[in-house]
């Protein structure tokens, strides 16, 4: 018999929260969510009927802390409690404590989340099964000792992961034995920070092979179900950024021994609710080994519900409320191809540093067979908190190359300005020949992550590329000024009786300076301007472009012949330009009248983004040799490390351990000129 | 709904490809032609071994001071840009760049002095066009903001300038007096007299190691009191602002110190400019102005067609058309602004002398800015004129023209002869602004006419000499002086002979007829500030 849930906790932020409550609510059940202080006027807070503040910013005091997350949904009266993915998803102590308080706990119960989450448990139990397992340690001994024998067994390179974590988070490959001991220390404190749990296990690293995982379902009757494959190769820093099912590099035999594989690991747990099997393949002979179980709802889950029809969050809180499956495994069918492109706030161009900063224009885009997760609200901040995701952009094709069709064109379209993200990257994978053929590994972003950068390189210099961004940035603040502008009376802007010289904008873009001379023409029934960039203003004639009508956010210009058109936006001093097939692009106005202020010295060191200070490694007075190492900011759950640029005696330091900075506060101050 | 969209639209009748617009369009372009190369000449700011001079001390160009102190894409109209045009001794502009601009918001008036042009030293006619910025600062309560930078007197025509030059400084305190401010930027020198702009302004900025106010430099201080001194410690801007305290901001170079001064408008607490709502533009192209006109005076056009071309949307509301039908006159708007329109078509005749003084009477009761479109070879004479009493109702026009206290603004389109240009407000008559257009014509009379009356005369008084003294007229010699005194007083007529002497603010191409106007009709209409005090500001 089925039970009647009429309230839903909803633990967790971000778009996963907003999917969790918009399942809720389909099948009538409502929501309160938790959140903490930065999150408080997040998409989630305000999608959901109720919300509960869980007090403190970093995930550790709220998302994390089994206590508050169990006194806050008992507080709402909810009857079940929605995980969500990261966080205290796959913790088995918060299933445990759910038990004891009477919640439910939507997902498996904890005795299946230990075991998988255990992955030396998981491992023997898949072994047991008689499928295949990846060579690796994940002993009880964290020693170093212990870690650099076992490393050796199972032969270099491998790779260190935290027992405790999922989802690639903290991962470091070590090439040789020589790295270990550094690697070692900085996964270990990762693996703390991020889970509460510093132990580490070790697998064997392989250099090309794909990513492949199946979705199961299971009952409280002990059916299992799998939903086939999701194919999830394309990572950079070992996550996942785009994936897709079908797989292209699965036949339909290995596909049955996948799923048939997956579902037997489930059932071997009774696990009950939406999991993810995965494993990796061994592209050269099709190979398959068992990876890990991850016992919950994935991020990429939306591919397989655009192909199977199944609304997999729908069916988790259905088999929540006791309802059986159904259907059987063979009247489960794919129907056509679906992509999903995660948008992370980073920069692709700068190792993936994760960023983060307002959100000053959010524009979906909206088709048949595109699907947006996404919880970004224009305006909103997004903080140095959480895991940089923005949106999920999914796209169901009748076959492979429309949904990688459809998926190109919503990535052009979608228009994210404000922070950096890696939304031109997305487009140019999606354009690279390994991936459209389909026959790409693992290994893909660090194989041809300097290629694509080149390309895109060129693309940005070849064919006034970006002069025409810059021209939008100056149409952009040009309309801006005009829009203010008092005594206009439809007068050419600059209007002379003696023309003597023209108009100056002056921009910034990667690095370089852009100058632009123009000057209105009268024109009756267009805005038309003779303009020079970065050339001098001649008498005998210049270039011309005409500008036309657009909505605010948009610049189109006329120019020989070709309408090109931009997305605009600002915030503070900063401009953005969105450019259809090369991303956005942020530039600087250079002011007419600059300040008066001297350069900055070599000698200051300042915050490259926003974190907090983990850990000072100099002191006043230290000397320090070039690349040294003087302090490390964590942010976004990655450490970075901020290192002398050249040696030096440290005559200051303007920050302490665990002290929360902003991107440009001053650090560290040599001796020499300030 | 505006109450402009009440009037009618006028309707026109001007052809394209009609032989006579394109001789008259051909002939105009040329005279535009001419005005724009005239206009660039007047861009030069001097020989080009001193502008390189001053570009290699790293000091910018008054031009280009004047271009970084306006707001970034605002208007601005050049004022007397051709002043001193073919005058020998004087310099092309007067040796200042001058014009109504917008800083900061703020509708200012704008007075530089061209170092580049011998050393920046004022003629007589920088005085004259300093003088009529005085005076239009003054009525349209403008702040000034003086771009100082010069020798001082051209010491050759000190005669001609030093006894009334001394009005500028009255002016500058006399504006601080009636609350309107006047701000200086220091430069380089600014010796003597020219110490005084500075030293009269309610706001000073000099520029560090450049601005050098003093009564006297070096050379003079030796061999008055035989004291041996430098540039600097006599009047360095350093000392200025810390010393002698006639600097209020002390700027670290050129660039800086027209920020400040942005600053110090911006301080000003002076009312902003009102942004304007749409306006409608006229239905008929400022092209067309080319074709209609004519080149040559003497022939005529219609000026409604003219009117159709500058005010808002072609409409007009025209006072008595069946009467006096020589002068037109009504009512329009330019840029959303009420405007009474007196035009020309034709001479001048009793009926339309009353017509244009009853209107000017209504104008005045509505508090309704005046236009007038000079196009007038003047009163009608003879006979039957006299006899209708063509000098009692000329009297009556000039009479309301003369006590007419909304402002007013006059175009010269065409011909301007006689006591025509009284009645229609000329130069005399103090219009707020006036503005020829290259085509324009200024004098008593035609050249023609000038000349045949001369002859009459002197054929009259040859006829009576000869009489007495047998002598017979020598038509040859007569014909030759004739021509002679056709040429000058041809000369003398033109618009370029005119603008040279201040005698207008500027020519203007036709096209830009319409922004000419509209920025004057702000500078006339914005909210005035009414905040005199019992006298100017002192420096203290």
């Amino acid at each position: 018999m089925s039970k009647l849930i009429h309230k839903v906790c909803v633990a967790n932020r971000g778009e996963i929260a907003c999917r969790i409550i918009r399942a809720c609510h389909k099948q009538g059940m409502s929501t309160v969510v938790l959140y903490s202080r930065p999150d408080a006027e997040g998409m989630a807070v305000k999608m959901a009927d109720e919300a509960i503040c869980l007090e403190g910013t970093s995930a550790l005091e709220s998302y994390l802390s089994i206590e508050k997350v169990i006194a806050a949904t008992l507080k709402s009266g909810a009857q079940a409690l929605h995980p969500g993915y990261g966080f205290l998803s796959e913790n088995a102590e918060l299933a445990r404590a759910c038990q004891e308080a009477g919640i439910i706990f939507i997902g498996p119960d904890a005795d299946a989340i230990s075991k998988m989450g255990m992955k030396n448990v998981a491992r023997a139990i898949v072994q047991g099964l008689g499928l295949p397992i990846v060579p690796g340690y994940n002993g009880d001994e964290q020693s170093l000792t212990r870690f650099q024998k076992e490393a050796k067994t199972i032969g270099y390179p491998i790779l260190l992961k935290a027992s405790a974590g999922g989802g690639g988070k903290g991962m470091q490959i070590v090439a040789k034995e020589s790295e270990l001991e550094a690697a070692f220390h900085s996964a270990k404190r990762n693996a703390q920070s991020a889970f509460g749990n510093g132990d580490l296990l070790i697998e064997k690293y392989f250099s090309s092979i794909k990513h492949v995982e199946i979705q199961v379902l299971g009952d409280e009757y002990g059916k299992v179900i799998h939903l086939f494959e999701r194919e999830c190769s394309v990572q950079r820093r070992h996550q996942k950024i785009i994936e897709e099912t079908p797989s292209p590099a699965l036949n339909p035999q290995l596909r049955q021994e996948m799923g048939q594989a997956a579902v037997l690991i489930a059932r071997s747990v009774n696990y009950v609710g939406a999991g993810t099997v995965e494993f990796i393949l061994d592209v050269e002979n099709l190979k398959f080994y068992f990876l890990e179980m991850n016992t919950r709802i994935q991020v990429e889950h939306p591919i397989t519900e655009m192909v199977t029809g199944f609304d997999l969050v729908e069916w988790q809180l259905k088999i929540a409320r006791g309802v059986a499956l159904e259907m059987q495994q063979d009247d489960i069918v794919q129907s056509g191809h679906a992509i999903e492109c995660r948008l992370y706030a980073e920069d692709w161009q700068k190792d993936f540093l994760p960023g983060s900063g307002k959100v000053v224009v959010w524009k979906e885009y909206q088709a048949s067979g595109i699907r947006m997760d996404h919880a970004v609200v224009e305006s909103g901040d997004v903080s140095i908190y959480y895991d940089p995701m923005l949106a999920k952009i999914i796209a169901h094709g009748s076959d492979r190359a429309e949904s990688l069709q459809k998926m190109l064109l919503a990535l052009s379209k979608t228009r994210l300005m404000g922070l950096t993200t890696n939304q031109s990257l997305l487009q140019q994978i999606l354009v690279h020949g390994q991936f459209e053929s389909g026959s790409y590994d693992t290994g893909f972003i660090s194989k041809f992550g300097d290629q694509i950068k080149t390309e895109w390189q060129a693309k940005v210099n070849s064919s006034n590329t970006q002069n025409e961004i810059v021209m939008a940035a100056w149409l952009y603040q040009w309309r801006l000024r005009h829009n203010q502008q008092a005594l206009k009376m439809g007068l050419p802007s600059g209007w002379r009786n003696v023309f003597y010289g023209p108009q100056k904008d002056e921009f910034e873009l990667a690095g370089e300076k852009f100058k632009i001379l123009y000057r209105e023409l009268v024109n009756s029934s267009a805005r038309q301007f003779e303009f020079q960039i970065n050339q001098e203003w001649s008498e005998e004639g210049n270039n011309t472009l005409l500008l036309l009508d657009s909505p605010a956010d948009d610049v189109i210009y006329e120019m020989d012949n070709r309408r090109l058109s931009f997305g605009v936006g600002q915030y503070q001093d900063e401009i953005f330009i969105h450019h259809a097939d090369l991303g956005v692009f942020t530039l600087t106005q250079i002011p007419r009248f600059p300040e008066l202020e001297q350069a900055a010295s070599a000698n200051s060191y300042r915050a490259p983004m926003p974190g907090k200070i983990v850990k000072i490694s100099v002191r006043t007075g230290d000397k320090v040799n070039q690349g040294d190492e003087l302090i490390i900011i964590e942010s976004m759950k990655m450490e970075n490390s901020v290192a002398a640029l050249q040696s030096g005696m440290v005559k200051d330091i303007f920050v302490s351990s665990g002290q929360l900075v902003e991107k440009n506060d001053q650090l560290i101050q040599f001796e020499g000129d300030m | 709904m505006t109450l402009m969209q009440e009037f009618d639209v006028l309707k026109t009748s001007l052809v394209g490809q009609n032989p006579k617009v394109l001789e008259n369009y051909k002939a105009m372009l040329e005279l535009c032609g001419e005005l724009k190369n005239n206009l660039r000449l007047s861009t030069l700011q001097g020989q080009e071994k001193y502008v390189e001079r001053h570009q290699k001390r790293g000091k910018l160009l008054a031009r280009d001071r004047v271009e970084m102190l306006l707001d970034q894409d605002s208007p601005f109209l050049e004022l007397m840009p051709l002043a001193g045009f073919e005058q020998e001794d004087m310099t092309l502009g007067g040796s200042i760049v001058a014009g109504l601009g917008i800083v900061s918001g703020v509708l200012c008036l704008i007075n530089a002095n061209v170092p580049t042009q011998k050393g920046g030293a004022l003629n007589e006619i920088s005085l004259l066009k300093a003088k009529r910025l005085d005076e239009i600062a003054f009525e349209n309560r403008l702040p000034i903001l003086y771009l100082t930078e010069s020798a001082g007197a051209d010491l050759p025509q000190q005669a001609k300038i030093f006894n009334y030059g001394g009005s500028a400084f009255r002016e500058i305190t006399r504006r601080s007096a009636a609350g309107i401010p006047s701000l200086s930027i220091v430069f380089g020198s600014s010796t003597a007299g020219g110490a005084y702009i500075p030293g009269m302004s309610d706001y000073i900025i000099m520029v560090k190691n450049q601005a050098k106010p003093y009564l006297a430099g070096p050379p003079l201080v030796k061999m008055a009191i035989n004291e041996v001194s430098d540039d600097e410690s006599l009047g360095g801007a350093d000392m200025h602002s810390r010393r002698s305290g006639l600097c209020d901001f002390l700027a670290q170079d050129e660039v800086q110190a027209i920020k400040k001064a942005r600053q110090i408008v911006a301080s000003f607490n002076w009312p902003k400019l009102q942004m304007q709502s749409e306006v409608q533009e006229p239905l008929y192209p400022a092209e067309d102005l080319l074709k209609i006109v004519s080149a040559d005076v003497r022939k005529p056009y219609d000026v409604t067609e003219v009117i159709a071309r500058l005010v808002d949307g072609s409409k007009f509301l025209e006072f008595k058309p069946l009467y006096g039908e020589t002068l037109v006159t009504g009512w329009a708007h330019l840029y959303g602004n009420p405007i009474g329109i007196l035009a020309n078509n034709g001479v001048l005749f009793s009926p339309a002398a009353n017509k244009g003084a009853q209107f000017i009477q209504l104008c005045n009761a509505r508090k309704i800015p005046l236009l007038f479109l000079q196009n007038i070879t003047g009163f009608m004479v003879g006979q039957q004129a006299e006899e209708e009493g063509i000098i009692k109702n000329g009297a009556k026009l000039i009479n309301a023209v003369a006590n007419s206290s909304v402002p007013a603004l006059t175009i010269m389109i065409g011909a301007s002869y006689g006591a025509g240009n009284y009645g229609m407000c000329g130069r005399a008559y103090a219009p707020r602004f006036l503005f020829s257009w290259p085509n324009a014509k200024l004098a008593v009379m035609g050249e023609d006419q000038l000349v045949g009356v001369m002859e009459i005369i002197q054929q009259e008084k040859a006829a009576k000499t000869s009489l007495s003294a047998g002598k017979i007229f020598d038509m040859a010699k007569g014909k030759m002086a004739k021509e002679v005194l056709r040429k000058r007083i041809g000369h003398e007529s033109s618009a370029y002979y005119a603008t040279s002497r201040t005698w207008d603010d500027g020519i203007i191409d036709p096209r830009d007829t319409r922004a000419v106007l509209g920025i004057c009709l702000t500078a006339i209409m914005q909210e005035k500030k009414d905040n005199k005090s019992s006298f100017g500001i002192f420096r203290m």
